[in-house]
Formats: structure tokens, C-alpha cells, sequence
């Protein structure tokens, strides 16, 4: 049987460093150059601001993912940690 | 759409928009470089304190997460910059168009003026006169002055396209070029506000949208950009995804995909199935991949691609049917449950309640939506087995179970099925196609599974099997009769195949049961070539086939087997006009008759193969025919027919009768054998 060992304090931190980011991908500006008289940009742009999106989208899924499995990996730590009641660092998977 | 600019206006246009969007861009470049940096520590962090299978998984998707926001910063600073130094460009066009426009408005009044006082001097002193030449001059002044102001401005709409061309330029070359070329072949519609396709996440995009430009760009770029397992997760947990990448595009206008796409194109037949299979040859792994994950409408039923990409298309279109179906259970249970509304209450009269006869329309529509919502569950049913069905096979010749089926061919609304049941692999000394009989829908596919399992299983790999469909069969032996089904499903069964012999050099034998035998029949008349041709209480030989020669390959090896007394054989050799399915089977030139003998062949009491229930008993395993089918699968020793024997002849009062016996009813009778090449 293989073993996980996670370091409590080693989650928190990196789910502290996740936490914002899927924030900072949302923010993601939109770029449009409407009304500045120029089909030829507006349509370049717009491509761009497309592919600007999908990625972005793409990154607030891979984040999210992220996220839901160090909580996962935290509640199992946590789930084996209250049932041994050591402390231990150690559980099965 | 807002103002263009023109010729004599070359600086119209607002540059809000595109400073801002400039702006914006500025200041996100930080803010990704950021994240991107949070995540890699993150992902340090965790690799540093985390030991388990899974931490490799999710370092790598980590990593991938800090690449990907990493791509956003160039681009984004190379766009703003370019944003920026347009706005600049065009702002001072304008500043320059102003300036010319207001020379262009003095230089007309002077020439209004001039041009007046021409006239009024040729009026007074004539033509030739001072004055007259005098303002005459003038005229050729001012004119000259609004030439001047006129080139100023044709220069300045010079140096505005220069501007917009050099915009586009960089824009373009920060826009990877695969998106671009992926947005183009979806239509290049316009785009919807930024955050649209952060819906895709919630599953509430598809009524926001539909089936847009955009959605379909987005979706299929996010789709190329993923591994294999977050493909296919996001697939599962968006089932509305897999219905959207099924609406076809432009491939052509996408150059990773237009030499495939354009081998694509055409009515069919073996030199396309070819040209396919070269295109597909000649592709990278990676837009392979691509083209399977974003294309898999184009991929999934396509002969001559591998069939591997097959496969994996049609788990994506597998889903989309899945989704429609579930839509459609969604759907029809509303509409039950505002009938019911409606419904007379337990002791209400039919035609007493509200409406009277209306109310025998309600709960005929009632009874028509238990129909439908039973058809839809069934569905959902059969696809997600298609898609989560455990199935035993076989890779490199070891045992092992899979998830999921592994399907080759999906058109419900063609009616159209195919699989492999076992593998196709380097370990695949043979292949065989069965193609079922009268009575052979989707809905009965994994029947036609079981008996091809049994080869496979026989042969421990080395045998793969495909289970294949063309078309609607008919359902009926009325309409079995017919030969269009046979002629419709014809075609793509020679393509199919020729895809299969494209996809291995293990030898192809095709096979019809039924109905299924006039199919093959017709598909070698329409130009189908198999190593091995099996005829399985036929139909037929084909439509409109008298002999071999009618056949593309007349000198393949073909075997057939008929049943004492399986009414098929009425029907063999019976063709009137579009009523029959040409020559007998068992009697074609060069044909290798085979017997079909006992019910358990290695059992000498067991009975003969005969009869009405023997047509489809033929195809059970252990069967002196099923070994025969085998044998002719695996390229072993077949079991040769012998004609009955005559054993007692007495005259009755209606005349001499001749009693014969199968030869296969004495058990000590060996059937003489033959090897199959």
C-alpha cells in the first residue's frame, strides 16, 4: 500500500498561494478596440480577446481542480489524523 | 458596426476603447505573472511535502496551470504596446485631418469665390480679357490649393492603413496561430462579451449562447490545450461540451487540418478511403490529437482515420447523443407533468372534465410521452454503457477489461453502429467484420457483441472482431425481401472495410448473417475487397449478382453455410427486380460449402442444425457451423458440406419417395476438411 504524507502547514500555504489566483484569471481584461474606425483591428482584436478567454477559462478550470484536490487530500489527511489521534503525518491511500 | 474611416476622413474613429483596452492589458501582465508564480510555488510547496502517486499528477497540472498563465504576459504587453502606439498613431492623424480639413474648407470658398469672380469678368470685359485672366488665375490657385489639401489627406489615409496594418500585424502575431486558424474554420463569427465562456464551467452557456462561434472556438481550443484525463473529465462533467464540438466546421480553413479535410471530400470509395488514410499519415501526433479532440464529428465515422481516433471521437459523440437524450427525458417529463395537470381525477368522467372530448387528446399525448420518455431512458441506458460498460478484451493478447466500448462507428439518426470486440493490435492475426441480419437495430447491438465475443474469446486476442451496421436493416421479412436496404448499406461497407485493411495487415473477413449475407454480396458488387467472404445462412449472393465475375475481387476465397431446412433458403437464388438478392450463396462458382452439422458438435448425440430455429442457432458457440465460422475467421480447418445420402426408396400411393439422410446424423461420420488460406 502506498503512503501520502502531507504536511499540514505545507497545505495551508499552498492553498493560501491558489486561493487568489483564480481571482486574478477572472480579472483578465477583455481587449476591444470598438468604434476605432478600423474593421481590420476591432476584428485582430477581437480574435485575440477570444483566445484570451478560452485560456482563461481553461486556467480558472485547472485551478479550481487544484484547489478541490489539495482539499481533498487535506481532508483525508485530516480524517486519518482524527482517527489515530497521534498527530500522525502518515495515512493510507 | 461604428463609422470606417475613408479616404477623405482617414481619422474617424473613437480610440477610447483601445486605450483602455491597452490599459487593462498593461496591468494584467503582472497580475498573471503573478499568479502564474503563486502556482509554481504552490506546486513546489506541495511536491516538497506531499508523497503519493497523485503528487506527480498534480505537480504536472500545476505546471501546466503556471505555463499557461505564464502565456499570458507577452502577448498581453506586446498587444497593449501595439494598442497604445495605434491610439498614438491615429491620434495624431486625426490632429493632422483636422488641420487639413479646415485647409480643404478655406481652399473651397476660395475657389467659390474665384470661380465667381471668373464669371463675373467674362460677363463684363469677355473672355479673353485682363480681368478675366486675372481671375482666371485665381481659379488655377485655389484649384491647385485644394489639390494640395487632397494629397496631404490621401497621404494621410496612407499612413492610417500603414497604422492599422501594423496594428493587425502585431495583434496577429501574438494570437497563437492555431486559434486563429481553429476560429477561422468554426465560422469566425463575432465574438460575445469576455467571461461568456467562463459559463462553459457552470453548464448554463448553452441556453446564454448556443451553438456560437465563440462557444464552439473556445470549447475546442480549451479541449486541445488539456491531457487525455482532464479531457475527458471536463467531457463528462459538461456533457453539453460534447454536443457543441459535434457541430461541424470549415476544416479546410484551417491549415493543420485542410489536406485531410480535403481528402475527406468526395462521394467516397476505396481511393479516398486511401487519400484519408495518407492525410492522416502525414499529420503530427499532436494535430492528430487535435483534430480528434476538436473535431470529433469529422473523425469519428471517417474511414481510412485510425481507428483509435475513431474510437475516441465517438466517445465524445457517444456523449453528445447522451446529452440530447437526457434533454429530451428533461423535456418530455415537463410536458407529463403539465398534462397531468389536465388529466380527468380518479372518478371524474373522461368527457366531463374540463373540455370534454379535448381531454381524449391529452391523454392520447399521455400515452405517447410514456412511449417516448421509455425510448429516451433506454438511450441514456445503452449510451452510457457504450461509454462506462465494462468490457472484457484483450490488449497484446493478455486478457483485460476496459471501460467503455470501443466504438467505430455512431449514427443513431443513420442508424448506423460499428465495434471492435477484442483488439486491434500488433498481437491481431485476423480480423473479422460481421454484419447481422434482418431484425439487427442499435438497440440490439450488444446481441450482435455477444456473438462476435465468442471468436474472440476462442481465439485469446489474436482474433478482433467487428461487430458492423451500415444502415437500417429491415425489421420485417416483408421487408427483408426488399434488396435497397443491401444496396443503400453497400458503399460504406466497402469503404469500412477498406479502412480496416488500412488499419492492419492482419487478413479481413467479412461476413453476413441473413440479410447481412446480400449486404456483403452487394458491397464486393459495389467494389468492396476483403481477404475472406463468409455467407451465413444468406439471403443471397447480392443484388443483381449472377457469379463471381460480377464481383470486384471474383477469385476471393468465399465460404458459405446453410442449415437443412432453415427457411432461408427459399428465398436463395429467388431475384425479381429490386425482390431478392441474387445468385445462391451455396452455389456460387468457386464458393466452399461448409457444413453447419450438430447443435454441440464434439457431442455425437447432440442434434442437427436444422430447420427454422437452426438460421440463428448456427451462431452458437460450440456448433459444428460456429467452428466452421471460426476456422474461417482464424484462417484454420473448415468442415466440408456433403450433399445428403440416399439410404431407402419406396413407391406409396402418391407415388416413389426417395428417404435421404444427413450425413452429419451418423455419429461416426467425419466430414471431410479443408484448410483456409
Amino acid at each position: 500500500m502506498s503512503k501520502v504524507r502531507i504536511d499540514a502547514a505545507t497545505a495551508a500555504s499552498a492553498r493560501g498561494l491558489l486561493a487568489p489566483v483564480a481571482g486574478q484569471v477572472a480579472a483578465m481584461p477583455s481587449p476591444t478596440a470598438s468604434g476605432c474606425g478600423s474593421a481590420d483591428v476591432e476584428r485582430a482584436l477581437a480574435v485575440f480577446a477570444g483566445w484570451l478567454d478560452a485560456e482563461a477559462t481553461l486556467a480558472t478550470m485547472r485551478v479550481q481542480a487544484l484547489q478541490q484536490s489539495l482539499g481533498q487530500m487535506e481532508e483525508r489527511w485530516q480524517r486519518a489524523d482524527d482517527s489515530l489521534g497521534t498527530g500522525a503525518r502518515q495515512i493510507p491511500r | 458596426m461604428s463609422l470606417q474611416w475613408t479616404p477623405g476622413r482617414p481619422g474617424r474613429g473613437s480610440m477610447g476603447d483601445v486605450t483602455s483596452s491597452a490599459m487593462a492589458l498593461r496591468s494584467f501582465v503582472p497580475t498573471a505573472t503573478s499568479a502564474a508564480g503563486a502556482v509554481t510555488q504552490a506546486s513546489a510547496a506541495l511536491a516538497a511535502g506531499w508523497e503519493a502517486q497523485s503528487a506527480a499528477t498534480w505537480a504536472t497540472r500545476g505546471e501546466a496551470l503556471a505555463q499557461s498563465l505564464g502565456r499570458f504576459a507577452q502577448p498581453a504587453a506586446s498587444v497593449a504596446a501595439a494598442l497604445d502606439t495605434y491610439a498614438a498613431a491615429v491620434a495624431d492623424i486625426q490632429t493632422r485631418e483636422q488641420a487639413l480639413l479646415s485647409q480643404a474648407a478655406s481652399a473651397r470658398v476660395a475657389l467659390q469665390r474665384a470661380t465667381g469672380a471668373e464669371a463675373t469678368a467674362r460677363a463684363a470685359n469677355g473672355a479673353m480679357s485682363d480681368s478675366w485672366w486675372d481671375a482666371r488665375s485665381a481659379v488655377r490657385s485655389a484649384e491647385a490649393g485644394m489639390d494640395a489639401v487632397e494629397a496631404q489627406l490621401s497621404a494621410l489615409a496612407g499612413s492610417r492603413a500603414q497604422a492599422d496594418a501594423d496594428a493587425v500585424a502585431t495583434i496577429t502575431a501574438a494570437t497563437p496561430a492555431d486559434w486563429t486558424a481553429l476560429h477561422a474554420s468554426t465560422g469566425g463569427g463575432p465574438f460575445v462579451a469576455h467571461g461568456g465562456s467562463l459559463a462553459l464551467l457552470s453548464g448554463s452557456w448553452t441556453s446564454a449562447w448556443g451553438p456560437d462561434a465563440i462557444a464552439a472556438s473556445s470549447l475546442r481550443w480549451m479541449l486541445s490545450q488539456m491531457d487525455d484525463a482532464e479531457a475527458a473529465q471536463y467531457l463528462e462533467d459538461n456533457p453539453a461540451a460534447a454536443a457543441l464540438v459535434m457541430t461541424p466546421t470549415n476544416l479546410a480553413k484551417d491549415p493543420r487540418f485542410a489536406a485531410v479535410a480535403a481528402a475527406a471530400a468526395g462521394p467516397g470509395g476505396v481511393d479516398q478511403v486511401a487519400a484519408v488514410s495518407a492525410a492522416f499519415a502525414a499529420m503530427s501526433a499532436a494535430d492528430r490529437a487535435a483534430l480528434v479532440r476538436m473535431h470529433p464529428w469529422f473523425v469519428g465515422n471517417l474511414d481510412g482515420a485510425p481507428f483509435a481516433d475513431r474510437v475516441e471521437a465517438n466517445k465524445t459523440s457517444i456523449r453528445a447523443a447522451l446529452y440530447q437524450a437526457g434533454r429530451d427525458e428533461t423535456r418530455l417529463l415537463a410536458e407529463r407533468a403539465k398534462l397531468e395537470e389536465r388529466m380527468p381525477k380518479p372518478g371524474q368522467p373522461i368527457s366531463g372534465a374540463r373540455g370534454g372530448w379535448a381531454d381524449y387528446g391529452t391523454m392520447r399525448r399521455y400515452g405517447e410521452i410514456a412511449t417516448e420518455l421509455a425510448g429516451a431512458q433506454a438511450l441514456q441506458e445503452q449510451y452510457q454503457e457504450l461509454l462506462t460498460g465494462k468490457v472484457d478484451t484483450f490488449v497484446d493478447g493478455r486478457p483485460r477489461t476496459i471501460t467503455g466500448h470501443q466504438v467505430l462507428l455512431f449514427d443513431p439518426e443513420g442508424s448506423r453502429f460499428a465495434e471492435i470486440v477484442g483488439s486491434i493490435d500488433a498481437t491481431s492475426t485476423n480480423v473479422g467484420v460481421l454484419v447481422g441480419g434482418t431484425g439487427t437495430n442499435l438497440a440490439n447491438a450488444d446481441g450482435m457483441y455477444d456473438r462476435a465475443h465468442t471468436f474472440v474469446e476462442q481465439a485469446r486476442g489474436k482474433l478482433a472482431m467487428i461487430t458492423y451496421q451500415g444502415g437500417e436493416m429491415p425489421q420485417t421479412l416483408t421487408q427483408a425481401v426488399s434488396s435497397s436496404y443491401a444496396r443503400d448499406i453497400a458503399p460504406g461497407l466497402r469503404d469500412f472495410v477498406a479502412g480496416t485493411r488500412f488499419e492492419t495487415g492482419a487478413p479481413v473477413t467479412v461476413a453476413g448473417h441473413s440479410y447481412g449475407g446480400s449486404v456483403v454480396g452487394a458491397a464486393e458488387g459495389a467494389g468492396m475487397v476483403a481477404d475472406r467472404i463468409l455467407h451465413i445462412e444468406s439471403a443471397g449472393a447480392g443484388p443483381g449478382v449472377d457469379g463471381p465475375a460480377d464481383y470486384a475481387a471474383p477469385d476471393t476465397p468465399r465460404y458459405s453455410m446453410t442449415a437443412p431446412g432453415d427457411p432461408i433458403a427459399h428465398i436463395q437464388g429467388v431475384e425479381i427486380g429490386s425482390w431478392g438478392h441474387g445468385a445462391d450463396p451455396d452455389e456460387l462458382g468457386g464458393v466452399v460449402r461448409l457444413e453447419t452439422g450438430r447443435a454441440d458438435h464434439h457431442d455425437t448425440s447432440s442434434p442437427l442444425l436444422q430447420g427454422l430455429p437452426s438460421h440463428s442457432d448456427v451462431l452458437n458457440k460450440g456448433s459444428t457451423s460456429w467452428i466452421n465460422m471460426y476456422n474461417v475467421f482464424t484462417g484454420g480447418e473448415v468442415m466440408l458440406y456433403a450433399e445428403p445420402r440416399l439410404v431407402d426408396g419406396v413407391w406409396t400411393p402418391g407415388g416413389y419417395v426417395e428417404e435421404y439422410e444427413l450425413p452429419m446424423t451418423d455419429p461416426t461420420y467425419v466430414p471431410p476438411t479443408a484448410n483456409v488460406p
